[in-house]
């Protein structure tokens, strides 16, 4: 402004004299301007409806608060001054028209400022990630990092400014942009505004590069929509989404866009988690009073993502409040959990811990025991769990910040069972015999999880971010699985049968040094790059036996066998925007020695994204990936059991190549449609073999082979935050399918295990009242795909083994996975109760509600069970199937009390 | 109203932790039943078959015979011979087996059986050349006494033998334990041998590098191996216990060449045998067989002996 004031001034005077001095006149004249002007439009239109001869266009002023003045009369010439202070607009005396324009500073617009900064809780301090800032006027935008951190690069000017999270009101304030800019923007929860999803801002698409890169999993919908016994699980949420897949009530993780769960990339906090399941996957391992925010990759994976050939879920712990202390405690039918955090330097460093805890162990031993007595077995139950978050949060300075997390989750499992069968047979002889048949099974798994990262953030001058991180992450597991089928001639007869041990036992350890960078330049483009660097450790133990009742002439005894591989993977991705389209390239090159032998993967990542309008838009994307680390899953039902191994020289990295597109049109204010469609080609991946070789080596136990996903998806959404009725509906269209060696299946195709054809989810959230909402999720799902063998026969009598019972057939193996389970669906409901509290003390929540509500049985999987019969004077065998399911008809309860400890007063609200 | 929630919770818990069952009707489609073939011949001696069927994975039948099938045998488009019926008795199951041909080394026969409500079946296979056992010698030898007279005897021995490069050998070797029975002289107290049996050696249902243990005892127990999983020799080491007044006398070590239906189906068949209904298998693998439109196996075999006096 400071040069046009200049020509203002000097030069105008010299042009001439009598203009001159009507401009003199016109500029010395005096105003004063309304008292009640709080803005500077206000202010304007004070001074022209005084007959001040001023021009400008109102959407030029608006937005700009007034300072506070006294009213004053002065020249029209020191009243604009003042006024267009930091306003990024100067006036001109136009002397044709013999008046005075407003308008921007045109030399700020030669300018090319950075506006960076950091979004936090105005309450807590506690940064928001993936907060969107957004200037309308220039229709930029961005999103705040992994650290709440943003930098954009802003044409000089005066702007407004939005920024928004969900759940929180949104700040708008019109800056000055005349030189690089920083600012910590606060905002402020709004419980009125609990968007589930934040899918677009007012009645137009977020600009492009505004939106997270991710899909938000929101925290809100997923408390919502609660979980059995009352446990709200982000897993719930996901597996409504298009694209997503379950078993049976959640059981065996998640499965995104056809693969299987150990080919999604997990993260904690950036780590890498190898188990996040509790309870063989009926919940999650994330605690949701410690997430602050989860994001879904389902395509267009950035370049720092890798290692996996499927999806990401990244999830990322809250850092904990950075000005007064917080507690909650709270409960539902299956755990009790708690949470404290708070500050321990106020503003400068914080901690935050969570714990949650089933709580009801010896409860479950003595009704297990109860329940199998009724049903005519013998046994028990045991089960114990835990999960613990804990964080560290340091403020080191303006650039600096240091945190350190920690999370431990553990799962023991113990489970057996004996049924006992007597048969009488009378023979035509009128000879008695008595027999006692024995069904018994054993099954003891343990599994746990931890997790640490030490993470050193840095914000470098200029728009440079670094992140350095040592991690830490382990899974161990151990099952032991004993089944015993023995029948029993009663008086001096053999005993014949088997006796089935099974041992799994697997340790993975990863030691990971991580940087990451990212470099905002131009206008708002931007470059990332890093290098990750992994240690492993695979420790891996099989051990299988089956003993009978013929000469063993040595043991068996598991060895287990140890692996140390390394993986370095540079990667760098560079992101363009320009008007309505954007670009991103990226580059992935995972080097993975093990053993001596290497193997180097380049994998190229590719985003175009097109704004039609600003109503549509429409990306395609292209997305390699490749997978060093392999899980093997069980057949059968995905048990945590699932071992990780390595590649080796033998079995190479898995790679996968993605093709995706997807159209999102804003269909009105409130509605939403996504339509997506994806093909994903997966090679080197490996199966266990079936048939596993007691050998104590797992790869010579598996098998290579490719597969192909493909799919359509669609998703209709319903903002809440207005109106009473919110939610989402999705749909997907999917096939899934797997081809192995000669070893499996002949080599011919198969289905996925958890191919499912059509895949429905429904969300929907009523805010009854303010205190009260109800919540609906329904699910549906075609049938997963399932072996059954149908046939088999008998050896003769004179070569059967004398040691294997005669009425043990052999079976023939039909095709794998050529049956379809009966549709997977279920409907839970709930009520939420907020009892209102005055501000300061105790907060209580409820929910109440019914978990599968019309008792739908979803089979896990089929079982096969013997009873001996009496059958024409002989022992016969009867077979049936049995459905096994887990999860009837079960109420839904949870409370939850929130308290804090004394709040400062600056709290700079 | 705290005990209401003690209940509640706790029915949820077991609920959800314990597995629920019920009996299904799954209204499977059950194929039709196949006929089963087995059949391993061996030069110079008569072929001979046994022919039962497949049954639904539900039925509670034992083995299940079929009389009154066509068998023939072929070289080429010739017809050998068809084989003759012979019924079951003393327990036994009926047999199917030529009367006069005996198959011949490098020869392709194939088996074709026909019966009455089952689609005909046929397979196809040959023998193989024998391969020699260049080595075969003991290592070492502990004998430990147990109580009530019995004995253990570990026993360590080297075998090795010239197997092919050319192409991928197929074995089943074979270890027979000759046991001597004695009798105890009662006035002088010595003892004399009254007796010889043999027995073959059962490998635990197990394998060790890919090194597979048929499953069928009509197999006579041993290994199966492809080339030669081990270098430069085949180490073993045996444990054996023995009654009293018994004592252990010479090993036989039979090498037979197989050809690789032989293998693969014996091989197939251990790993069902050894691992079905575990948790980690699920469905299981397939039976790999050589019989076309049926199941099971046919399939020639060649063999060499070689003895191993053990020094006590």
């Amino acid at each position: 402004m400071s040069k046009l004031k200049l020509i203002v001034g000097f030069v105008l005077p010299l042009v001439g004299f009598f203009p001159g001095l009507r401009a003199q006149s016109v500029l010395e004249t005096e105003y004063r301007y309304s008292r009640q002007a709080t803005s500077l439009e206000e202010a304007l239109e004070s001074l022209r409806e005084q007959g001040a001869p001023l021009a400008y266009r109102s959407d030029r002023v608006e937005g700009f608060e007034l300072p506070d003045h006294d009213g004053q009369r002065s020249s029209l010439n020191q009243l604009l001054d003042r006024l267009l202070t930091n306003t990024g607009l100067v006036w001109l005396y136009s002397e044709a028209g013999r008046r005075i324009d407003i308008f921007p500073d045109p030399v700020l617009r030669d300018l090319e400022v950075t506006f960076s900064g950091q979004i936090q809780d105005a309450v807590s301090g506690e940064l928001l990630i993936g907060a969107n800032i957004y200037l309308p006027e220039l229709r930029i935008g961005t999103v705040a990092n992994n650290y709440g951190k943003f930098s954009l690069g802003v044409t000089g000017g005066a702007y407004d400014v939005i920024v928004s999270y969900t759940g929180y009101a949104s700040y708008q304030a019109k800056l000055l942009f005349s030189e690089d800019k920083k600012a910590i923007i606060k905002l402020n929860a709004d419980a009125t505004l609990p968007e589930i999803l934040v899918p677009f801002y007012r009645d137009t698409l977020l600009p492009l590069g505004v939106e997270p890169e991710g899909d938000a999993i929101s925290i809100e919908a997923t408390e919502r929509l609660s979980g059995p016994g009352g446990e709200a699980d982000p897993m719930r949420t996901l597996s409504l989404l298009p694209g997503i897949t379950t078993g049976a009530d959640g059981l065996g993780g998640i499965f995104i866009r056809g693969s299987d769960q150990g080919q999604n990339l997990v993260q904690l906090d950036g780590v890498p988690l190898f188990n996040y399941g509790h309870a063989a996957g009926l919940f999650s391992i994330f605690n949701l009073q410690a997430i602050r925010r989860i994001d879904l990759y389902k395509e267009a994976l950035p370049a720092k993502f890798g290692g996996r050939l499927s999806g990401v879920l990244d999830v990322h712990t809250r850092d904990g409040n950075l000005k007064f202390n917080e507690y909650q405690i709270g409960t539902s039918l299956g755990s009790s959990r708690f949470t404290a955090e708070g500050p321990l330097i106020q503003d400068t460093s914080s901690f935050l811990i969570t714990g949650r805890y089933l709580w009801a162990r010896p409860f479950i031993q003595s009704l297990s025991t109860q329940y199998k007595r009724n049903n005519g077995r013998a046994g028990q139950t045991d089960y114990q769990l835990y999960d613990i978050n804990f964080k560290l949060n340091h403020q080191l300075g303006k650039t600096d910040r240091i945190f350190f997390s920690f999370f431990r989750g553990l799962d023991d499992y113990a489970n057996d069972g004996r049924r006992f069968q007597n048969t009488t047979v009378i023979n035509e002889a009128g000879a008695v015999f008595q027999y006692e048949s024995l069904q018994a099974g054993r099954q003891e798994v343990e599994w746990n999880n931890t997790l640490a990262a030490l993470r050193y953030n840095h914000d470098f001058p200029g728009r440079l971010f670094a992140n350095l991180t040592l991690s830490y992450s382990q899974l161990n597991v151990g099952a032991e699985f004993v089944r015993i089928d023995s029948l029993q001639e009663l008086v001096g007869g053999d005993k014949l049968g088997t006796f089935d041990l099974e041992q799994l036992g697997s340790q993975l350890r990863r030691i990971g040094l991580d940087l990451d960078a990212e470099y905002h330049f131009g206008i708002n483009h931007r470059f990332d790059f890093g290098v990750e660097l992994s240690r492993y450790t695979f420790l891996t133990n099989i051990l299988l036996l089956r003993e009978t009742d013929g000469p063993v002439i040595d043991d068996i005894e598991g060895e287990p066998s140890e692996e140390l591989p390394w993986e370095a993977t540079p990667y760098a991705s560079l992101e363009l925007k320009y008007g309505n389209w954007q670009f991103r390239g990226g580059l992935r090159a995972q080097l993975w020695t093990n053993a001596g032998q290497s193997s180097l993967d380049m994998l190229p990542r590719l985003l175009v994204r097109k704004r039609l309008n600003p109503r549509l838009d429409i990306q395609a994307s292209l997305d390699f990936t490749s997978q060093p680390v392999h899980r093997l899953s069980s057949a059968s039902i995905g048990l945590p059991t699932d071992m990780w191994v390595p590649s080796t020289s033998r079995y190479r990295p898995a790679r996968a190549r993605q093709w995706s597109t997807r159209a999102r049109w804003l269909w009105s204010k409130y509605w939403r449609l996504e339509l997506g469609a994806y093909a994903r080609r997966m090679t080197d991946i490996l199966i266990y073999a079936p048939d596993i070789d007691a050998d104590q080596s797992w790869s010579n136990n598996v098998s290579t082979g490719s597969g192909n996903t493909s799919g359509l998806e669609f998703l209709l959404t319903r903002r809440l935050g207005v109106g009473r009725w919110s939610g989402w509906l999705s749909y997907t269209w999917a096939n899934s399918e797997r081809t192995f060696g000669e070893e499996v299946n002949l080599g011919r195709p198969f289905p996925f295990r958890f191919d499912r054809e059509h895949a429905l989810g429904l969300a929907v959230f009523c805010q009854i009242s303010p205190r009260v909402d109800f919540n609906l999720a329904w699910r549906f799902a075609s049938g997963a795909a399932y072996s059954f063998n149908l046939e088999s026969f008998n050896l003769p009598p004179e070569i059967e083994e004398e040691f294997t019972p005669p009425e043990t057939p052999t079976t023939i193996a039909g095709q794998r996975n050529q049956f379809r389970l009966p549709a997977d669906h279920r409907l839970d409901v709930n009520f939420r109760f907020r009892i209102p509290s005055k501000m300061g003390e105790p907060r209580h929540q409820f929910t109440l509600g019914v978990y599968n509500v019309y008792n739908r049985r979803n089979p896990v999987y089929y079982d096969l069970r013997t009873d001996y019969v009496s059958k024409d004077g002989r022992l016969a065998a009867e077979r049936e199937f049995v459905q096994v399911f887990i999860a009837p008809l079960l109420p839904v309860f949870s409370y939850e009390l929130s308290f804090s400890g004394k709040k400062p007063r600056n709290l700079g609200l | 109203m705290r005990t209401l929630f003690k209940i509640v919770a706790l029915g949820t818990i077991v609920g959800l932790l314990n597995r629920c069952e019920e009996p299904v009707d799954l209204e499977l489609d059950i194929p039709d039943p196949q006929i089963v073939l087995l059949s391993n011949f061996f030069p110079d001696e008569l072929v001979k078959v046994q022919l039962s069927r497949t049954q639904s994975i539900l039925s509670s039948e034992d083995y299940m015979p079929i009389e009154g099938a066509t068998v023939r045998l072929l070289v080429g488009d010739e017809s050998v011979e068809q084989l003759q019926e012979v019924e079951a008795s003393d327990g036994n199951p009926p047999f199917y087996t030529t009367t006069v041909f005996k198959p011949r080394v490098g020869v392709r026969y194939t088996l074709h059986a026909s019966a009455p409500g089952y689609d005909p079946i046929s397979a196809v296979s040959s023998i193989p050349e024998p391969v020699p056992i260049s080595l075969f010698r003991q290592t070492s030898l502990q004998v430990i006494d147990l109580a009530d007279g019995e004995t253990e005897v570990k026993l360590g021995f080297e075998l090795d033998y010239e197997d092919p490069d050319a192409a991928i050998t197929y074995y089943h070797l074979r270890l027979i334990q000759e046991v001597e029975e004695l009798h105890v002289i009662p006035t002088i107290g010595d003892t004399v041998v009254v007796g010889q049996r043999l027995e073959p050696i059962i490998f635990p249902a197990s394998s060790t590098n890919g090194i597979w243990i048929p499953a069928l005892s009509r197999s006579g127990g041993g290994i199966l191996l492809i080339d030669k999983p081990f270098s430069p020799l085949l180490n073993l080491n045996l444990t054996n216990s023995f009654k009293d007044l018994e004592r252990p006398g010479r090993l036989f070590a039979e090498l037979r060449v197989v050809s690789e239906d032989y293998y693969n189906f014996q091989s197939s068949l251990s790993k069902k045998r050894l691992t079905s209904g575990l948790p980690s298998n699920g469905q299981g693998g397939e039976i790999q067989n050589n019989v076309t439109n049926g199941q099971g196996v046919f399939a020639g075999y060649n063999s060499v002996l070689d003895t191993l006096d053990v020094a006590f």
